[in-house]
């Protein structure tokens, strides 16, 4: 019960597009209240990007804090034919992240295999909170199974990349690969799904 | 464009969005998406289509300090008007966040000068050239200062809303922005010097803001900035 409520407001929030693109309308006429507004909405998620990537509060927090003053600035480059809005929004936080990620270097390293394995099992069992709401939010619908028709350690590099921000180099040594097996197995998952999304 | 092609720009610019590009690949990556429109939109592409897994990150709701930092700095920083825009000689925190933007573009600028082909006469003293970027770094107004001409090319069609590209020039630390005048957004603008042209010099920074028609009606920046520059000699 508590699942099926949980996806149901999932739902209702990956739903919200609309909303958020007229907020960031309002943004780009230079309405204060609409960036407020579209901050009330939007960061609980955002926030959770950024605390993903860089697993400390402080430097997460900053993050948050950068990409919204960059969302204030860049509010007149955003075009609704160019893609969602808070798809937009979630890849200026995510590479604010990053860029910090890059600079700083990674704060809590993940020594223990076995905190990986259970934080990668959370993430991409079908079963799993994360794979919930992604399923939930129709845009993630076909993500979602595209992703499923990858092999699973090609998957994994796909998303321990794009979650948590990892080198190839890093793939590499967490999944006791060669070098050059992530690196083609990355390249060839990305087409797969360039390929899979066109259907 | 064969459909190997297109697999490999696919792949490059994934995983360029993805993040696994470090170092001397990023940079390479990032040269080549200066002049290759295509591969931008694969790259705009990308993080579209990987966005659900940003957005179906677990909420975590943010503390309330961070909004109020964020109005802070919002208050603390125009060109973006976050209240009527006052009037100041002192513009100090402004352009240390104009400063944070404006990215050294010199190897870039040396390759792309080339593609002006706005015609100046021989230049009277040394000649000056920028690579405006965006905020995600991406190149899109080239700008050349030669004998007496000031003279601007976008890369890709400038993004202007409705509204009017104006040229600013930021002459040192404790400098309010100058204005080098409102630019043509679809094609090449060329024009003489103005009358601040003793200020243009390598090394100064050159932004575009978004103005109301006809420009800025402060004479200073009252839209947001869109791109920034770094003015370097021209050595070609």
């Amino acid at each position: 019960m508590a699942r099926v409520r949980a996806v149901s407001a999932a739902a209702r929030e990956g739903n919200g597009e609309p909303e958020s693109a007229a907020l960031l309308a309002a943004v780009v006429r230079g309405d204060s209240a609409a960036l407020s507004a579209l901050y009330r909405r939007a960061s609980p998620r955002l926030f959770g990007v950024a605390l993903r990537l860089l697993r400390r509060r402080d430097l997460a927090e900053e993050a948050l804090h950068d990409a919204f003053l960059k969302i204030w600035q860049r509010a007149e480059s955003y075009a609704p034919e160019r893609g969602s809005a808070d798809a937009s929004l979630a890849t200026i936080v995510r590479n604010t992240a990053l860029d910090r990620l890059r600079r700083h270097g990674r704060e809590i390293p993940i020594e223990d295999t076995g905190e990986l394995e259970a934080m990668l099992e959370a993430m991409e069992q079908p079963d799993s909170e994360p794979m919930h709401r992604l399923v939930a939010m129709s845009e993630g619908q076909a993500l979602a199974a595209c992703l499923a028709e990858l092999e699973p350690e090609p998957r994994r590099c796909i998303l321990l990349a794009y979650w948590l921000g990892y080198s190839h180099e890093e793939l590499a040594q967490l999944l006791g690969r060669p070098l050059g097996t992530v690196k083609s197995w990355v390249r060839r998952s990305l087409v797969r799904l360039r390929h899979c999304l066109e259907r | 464009m064969s459909a190997v092609d297109k697999d490999e720009a696919a792949a490059a610019a994934g995983e360029y969005v993805l993040g696994l590009l470090g170092g001397e690949e990023r940079a390479r990556f990032e040269r080549r998406l200066a002049t290759d429109g295509r591969l931008r939109a694969e790259v705009a592409g990308w993080e579209q289509r990987l966005a659900p897994l940003a957005l179906s990150a677990e909420p975590v709701e943010p503390p309330p300090h961070v909004w109020a930092r964020i109005e802070e700095s919002l208050r603390a920083a125009p060109p973006r008007a976050w209240v009527p825009p006052v009037r100041s000689s002192r513009a100090d925190r402004r352009l240390g966040l104009w400063r944070a933007w404006a990215l050294g573009a010199t190897a870039v600028a040396a390759v792309l000068a080339g593609l002006l082909i706005v015609r100046t006469v021989p230049p009277a003293g040394p000649a000056l050239v920028a690579v405006l970027e965006d905020q995600g770094s991406r190149p899109a107004l080239l700008l050349r200062v030669a004998g007496g001409s000031l003279s601007t090319a976008p890369i890709a069609a400038l993004d202007t809303r409705g509204r009017v590209p104006e040229l600013w020039l930021l002459p040192g630390a404790d400098a309010a922005p100058v204005s080098l005048g409102v630019l043509e957004p679809r094609g090449r603008s060329e024009r003489p010097l103005p009358q601040q042209a003793e200020l243009l010099a390598a090394g100064r920074s050159v932004a575009v803001s978004l103005e109301p028609p006809g420009g800025s009606p402060t004479g200073q920046p009252t839209g947001p900035v869109v791109y920034t520059g770094v003015l370097v000699r021209d050595e070609l």
